[in-house]
């Protein structure tokens, strides 16, 4: 029986993976000094929405679940720092609540999912129900009766005028684009170290046997549900720190957040990209983002015509994603060289 | 056998629909025993031992290991009860390594540096040094068996229940497999079903046959492959 997977994660990083981390952190630090705003601004965006690709390969590649739902906590985590910063003015405890509050509410529904034995199918859908349940509330919320403290929802225009974060070494001034990109490109990189690590770690190893087969995980006495379920909430959890960091990013947050279009968008990028690597997803996002402005600024009449084709074209050409199977053509290539025959 | 049973079912049943696939199954386990279980396929074996480890549900009865009453206890609580089986096909992680399937059973058990420890030592045991590296989905039949072997032995059970061990293995996989059963029987409690009846004759002390659900014969190996009513619902068909 062939694997899906060939890629596991259990292995501590080598010190090639540490000196790109660096020279990563080194290359986005330093960006700002020699790119473009508009660059800085695409990029930013980019990096927030790899951050929740990275929220769903972890839970996809890894967990094994499927959540075709991770723009709920990526919606609720904008609209909840807009609700509480609106109303109480202090960025960075809105901030804080506003990734607890989506952590909470993925507890709930992740305890009733994966509690209740509900199928990975089911999990799905359901996920994927929950979001639109959502969007279609939020959308109902014009009138001047749905108000939260001293603001209002204003259903699908939206919330405009979220308020920036306040850094102490900015001496509390709005976050310049350059600030934005820093904390956009720091959050996605520090994530995916963490996550990275954490696969190599007694938790990370378990989610990965939970992935491959539940029911002998269980058969050697572990409780997988409760490591489903904590894999489900910590996802949840870069998702709203996403959602956070779009609210940033654009000074407004709006039920597209939460919609199909947005729901779907997830899939493809880590699809693309490749499930089975954690930095699949941030490359596939980076792609399918490129490809969409790209498309945007020459004239080939439907984008999202264009933009389907391209993609089922890629998803025939690598099944597996990108970046899986680059790491197997490499892998094929090294051996070729080394004058050993496949395993 | 006056002792207190290690695992003891006192009218177990499961009922698929009308079918019932264990029909009131009164069964007794000492500690340090070696059973094999033996009866026709569809006879209720494989169930039997789902229920034991907590994969299914029983529909009724009793079932106690070691002082616990566990009858709809989950399977990950059974297991750290100390109960290890290894399936009638081989469930293991396909996608990882031998050593990272070792590691994930060791870890279920074991703590901290104790953990790769057990997992080398076991590996050892059973010959899989040298595949330790190998993605499990990509070895052999006989290979994988010995994979999942070593996962349930790792975890130190005090009962470990083997489902067709030598199904699939050449002749001297299956002669490996004897010796290592008996070697694991010194210190733990087991239960083996087995069809090949060579194999049986190797290693059992007590044979239990099943057959529609029940138990319907226990002994030692010479007085059921002596009994008429096993020759003639099971023996005579299997050749044995």
């Amino acid at each position: 029986m062939e694997p899906e997977f060939s890629f596991t994660g259990g292995q501590a990083p080598r010190w090639w993976w540490w000196a790109l981390i660096v020279t990563a952190a080194i290359v986005l630090a330093a960006a700002p000094y020699f790119v473009d705003i508009a660059l800085q601004f695409d990029l930013s965006i980019i990096f927030i929405f790899a951050l929740l690709a990275l929220s769903m390969g972890f839970l996809w590649g890894y967990a094994g679940i499927l959540s075709f739902g991770q723009t709920i906590f990526f919606g609720l985590g904008g609209y909840s720092y807009a609700i509480l910063a609106l109303n109480t003015g202090m960025s960075s405890l809105s901030m804080l609540g506003a990734i607890l509050i989506p952590v909470a509410v993925s507890a709930l529904l992740g305890y009733f999912m994966i509690y209740g034995r509900i199928s990975d199918i089911y999990l799905s859908v359901i996920t994927l129900v929950v979001t639109l349940i959502f969007e279609k509330s939020i959308r109902s919320t014009s009138g001047p009766e749905f108000v939260i403290g001293s603001v209002r929802l204003n259903g699908q225009n939206g919330i405009p005028g979220v308020p920036s974060l306040n850094l102490p070494w900015e001496d509390g001034a709005p976050l310049s684009i350059e600030s934005m990109f820093h904390i956009a490109a720091g959050c996605m990189l520090v994530v995916y170290v963490g996550l990275r690590l954490l696969l190599t770690m007694r938790f990370g190893r378990i989610i990965v046997g939970i992935r491959e087969n539940d029911r002998r995980m269980e058969l050697l006495g572990y409780d997988t549900r409760r490591y489903k379920l904590a894999a489900f909430v910590l996802a949840a959890g870069v998702a709203a720190l996403s959602g956070v960091l779009y609210a940033l990013w654009g000074s407004f947050v709006a039920p597209e957040m939460f919609n199909l279009n947005q729901a779907a968008q997830v899939v493809i990028w880590v699809i693309v990209g490749g499930r089975s690597t954690l930095i699949g997803p941030i490359v596939g996002t980076g792609l399918v983002q490129y490809l969409s402005n790209w498309l945007g600024t020459v004239s080939v009449g439907q984008v999202t015509l264009v933009l389907g084709a391209v993609l089922m074209l890629f998803v025939l050409v690598f099944p597996r994603g990108l970046l899986p199977t680059l790491g197997d053509l490499l892998g094929l290539l090294r051996r070729r060289l080394g004058g050993k025959g496949g395993q | 056998m006056t002792g207190q049973p290690i695992l003891a079912t006192r009218a177990l049943e499961k009922h698929f629909g009308g079918v019932r696939a264990v029909a009131g199954v009164d069964f007794q386990l000492q500690p340090g025993e070696l059973r094999c279980l033996i009866g026709p396929n569809g006879a209720g074996k494989s169930t039997f031992f789902k229920l034991i480890t907590g994969q299914i549900k029983p529909t009724g009865g009793e079932l106690s290991i070691a002082g616990h009453d566990l009858l709809n206890a989950d399977a990950h609580a059974i297991a750290r009860l100390g109960v290890g089986i290894k399936n009638q096909v081989p469930d293991v992680m396909n996608g990882l390594t031998v050593r990272e399937n070792l590691w994930l059973a060791a870890a279920a058990r074991w703590r901290g540096a104790e953990v790769a420890k057990k997992a080398d030592c076991v590996a050892e045991r059973l010959g899989l040094t040298a595949i330790l590296d190998s993605l499990v989905g990509r070895l052999a039949h006989g290979q994988r068996q010995w994979v999942e072997i070593g996962m349930v032995i790792v975890c130190e059970p005090k009962i470990v229940l083997l489902d067709e061990p030598a199904a699939g293995m050449s002749d001297e996989e299956t002669a490996l497999t004897a010796q290592l059963i008996r070697e694991i029987n010194r210190d733990t409690t087991m239960i083996i079903v087995e069809h090949d009846m060579q194999f049986v004759k190797q290693i059992a002390r007590t044979v239990t046959v099943f057959h529609q659900g029940r138990i319907l014969m226990e002994g030692s190996f010479e007085c059921v492959t002596a009994d008429p009513t096993v020759r003639g619902v099971y023996l005579g068909r299997s050749g044995g």
